[in-house]
C-alpha cells in the first residue's frame, strides 16, 4: 500500500484510540502535506491532527493549527444548535429520530473532532407540517418550495447566520430510487422500535448498524465511500455490538447483495482501525465471507469522503448506479456511458421538472445536459468524460468483485 | 459565580478554547484560549461565589503561593470581565 494511505491509517487509528501517534520521525515535509491533504478528503483532519499536533516537524505550522480550531469550533457551534432545535422539537411532542452524525460522533473520545457537514432526522410523515413550523420558528428555511414537500423524500434546511443544516428525510432512502429505493421496506418500523441514547431518540442498534451499512453501500454504488463512514460502522459496532442481532443485519445485508461488501468493511476495519471483533460480538461466520480488502481500501482511500475527489469520479456513478439497476434486473451490467448521456425521461424530471408533463422534450434536456457537462469540463479540473469511463469501468469491476453485481 | 454569556470549552490540538455558542456567537470578538491555571479557575466557576474562594480552591490543587494564585485569579476574573462574561 503506498506509503502515504499506511501513515495516514495508523494516525487515524491512534486518534480513533484518543493517542498520540509517535512515529513521525522519517515523515517528510512533503509526507505531511499529502497526509493532511488526503485527511481534508476524507473529513478527518481534526482527527489526524489531533493525534500528532505535537511532532516537532508541526510545531511551526500555525496555519494548519488554525483551520483545525476553526473546525472543531464550528462543529461545536453546530452541535449545540442542533440540540438546542431538537429540545424545541421535544417540547412540541414532535421528535424526530436521529440518524448518522450525532449518534456516531457521540462515540467519539472527542466527539466534536468528528465533523458533520449535516445532521439527519427522520420524521413520520403524519408529523412532517408540524417539524416544519418548528424548523421555521428556530429560524431554519429551505428552497425547496412548498409545493415539492410532498414528492420530496427529503428536505435540506439552512439558518441563516449559522452553520446549522438539517436534512429532514420522509425516508431514509429516495422511493424512487431503482438501485435503493426499496431499501426503505427495512426501515418502516423504525419509530416503534426507537430507543433513546443520551437524551436522543434515534434507531435501535440492529436497526442503526445497518442503515450505517446502506448508506455507506449506497454511497459505494455511487461513487465511493470515505473513511469516516468505516470509522463510524466500527465505532457504533463496537460500542454496541452486544445489543446488535447480527444474524438480522446479515440477512439484510444479503437481501440486498451488501454481505461480502460488509464483511470486507470490517475487515478494512479490523486491520487498519479498531474494529474489536470480540467486543462487537461479530459472528465469525461472517467473517469467512470478506474478500481480499486491498481494491475496496484503494477506491476507498483514492475516493474522499463520499467518492467525490474529483467530477470525473462522480460523473462515473450513473455508469455503476445503472450496472446495479441492470443486474437488478437480471440484465448484464454494462461500463457504457449511453444510459448516461441519454437516460429516460423519469430520471432527469427532478432536474426538468418541464418533462412530467412533456415527455416528448426529452431531446432538449439531453442536449442541455450535455451543454452544462462540456461548461463543467472546461472549467473543472479532475473532469473528463475519458477519466469518468475509466473510472466507471473499474468501479463496475469492483461492484462483480465485491458480489454486488453479477 | 454567574457565566453570562454561551460558552462551552474544548480541548483542541493541546489548546483549551471557550467556543461561544448560541447568541453569544454574534456578540464575541476573539479567541479565548485558556491556561492550565485558567482552565481550573473556569472548571470551578459555577460553584464559587467570589475571588477568595477561588484562590482558595488553587491552593488546594497547585503547589503555588498565596500571592500567585491570587495574582492569577484576578488577571483571568478581570479579563472575563472586560468580556461581560462574568459581573
Amino acid at each position: 500500500m503506498d506509503r502515504i494511505y499506511t501513515l495516514f491509517l495508523n494516525i487515524l487509528k491512534s486518534a480513533l484510540q484518543a493517542q498520540t501517534y509517535t512515529d513521525t520521525d522519517n515523515i517528510t515535509q512533503e509526507q505531511w502535506t499529502q497526509i493532511f491533504s488526503l485527511s481534508q478528503y476524507h473529513n478527518v483532519l481534526p482527527l489526524i491532527y489531533q493525534a500528532v499536533y505535537n511532532c516537532p516537524a508541526l510545531s511551526g505550522s500555525m496555519a494548519l493549527r488554525s483551520k483545525v480550531r476553526q473546525l472543531v469550533m464550528l462543529q461545536t457551534v453546530k452541535t449545540t444548535e442542533f440540540l438546542q432545535l431538537y429540545s424545541k422539537l421535544k417540547e412540541a411532542d414532535c421528535t424526530p429520530l436521529v440518524v448518522k452524525g450525532y449518534v456516531c460522533r457521540s462515540l467519539y473520545p472527542q466527539p466534536d473532532l468528528r465533523l458533520s457537514t449535516d445532521e439527519d432526522m427522520l420524521i413520520p410523515q403524519d408529523k412532517f407540517e408540524k417539524c416544519v413550523q418548528i424548523f421555521k420558528e428556530f429560524g431554519l428555511d429551505t428552497e425547496t418550495p412548498a409545493e415539492r414537500f410532498t414528492t420530496e423524500y427529503e428536505i435540506p434546511f439552512r439558518k441563516t447566520g449559522s452553520p446549522l443544516y438539517i436534512e429532514l428525510h420522509k425516508t431514509l432512502f429516495p422511493p424512487d430510487s431503482q438501485a435503493y429505493g426499496n431499501w426503505n421496506s427495512f426501515f418502516t418500523d423504525v419509530f416503534d422500535n426507537a430507543v433513546m441514547v443520551d437524551g436522543i431518540m434515534t434507531l435501535n442498534h440492529t436497526d442503526h448498524l445497518f442503515y450505517l451499512i446502506c448508506h455507506a453501500f449506497k454511497h459505494f454504488i455511487h461513487s465511493g465511500f470515505g473513511i469516516r463512514q468505516v470509522c463510524d460502522i466500527v465505532i457504533y459496532a463496537n460500542a454496541y455490538g452486544a445489543q446488535i442481532d447480527w444474524q438480522k443485519v446479515f440477512d439484510n445485508c444479503k437481501v440486498i447483495n451488501a454481505d461480502v461488501f460488509a464483511a470486507t468493511l470490517f475487515r478494512i476495519g479490523e486491520k487498519y482501525l479498531i474494529f474489536d471483533k470480540e467486543k462487537a460480538n461479530y459472528p465469525a461466520g461472517w467473517s469467512a465471507c470478506s474478500q481480499d480488502e486491498t481494491n475496496m481500501l484503494a477506491d476507498m482511500l483514492s475516493g474522499g469522503v463520499f467518492g467525490g475527489s474529483t467530477m470525473s469520479r462522480r460523473h462515473s456513478s450513473n455508469v455503476t448506479l445503472d450496472a446495479v439497476v441492470a443486474d437488478k434486473k437480471g440484465k448484464k451490467a454494462g461500463k457504457s456511458l449511453k444510459g448516461t448521456l441519454f437516460p429516460p425521461a423519469e430520471k432527469l424530471q427532478s432536474r426538468y421538472p418541464y418533462l412530467e408533463k412533456k415527455p416528448y422534450l426529452l431531446p432538449k434536456a439531453w442536449a442541455s445536459r450535455a451543454m452544462t457537462y462540456a461548461k463543467e469540463l472546461r472549467s473543472s479540473k479532475g473532469n473528463s468524460a475519458i477519466d469518468s469511463l475509466k473510472i466507471a469501468g473499474s468501479r463496475v469491476d469492483l461492484l462483480k468483485e465485491y458480489k454486488i453485481i453479477k | 459565580m454567574k457565566i453570562k454569556k454561551q460558552l462551552i470549552k474544548r480541548d483542541i490540538a493541546g489548546d483549551t478554547i471557550l467556543v461561544p455558542v448560541g447568541k453569544t456567537v454574534y456578540d464575541s470578538n476573539g479567541l479565548f484560549v485558556l491556561n492550565e491555571v485558567a482552565t481550573f479557575i473556569w472548571d470551578n466557576l459555577p460553584e464559587l461565589d467570589t475571588q477568595e474562594e477561588i484562590v482558595a480552591k488553587i491552593l488546594e490543587e497547585y503547589e503555588v503561593s498565596q500571592e500567585e494564585a491570587a495574582k492569577d485569579t484576578a488577571e483571568f476574573l478581570g479579563k472575563l470581565r472586560e468580556m461581560q462574561i462574568i459581573d
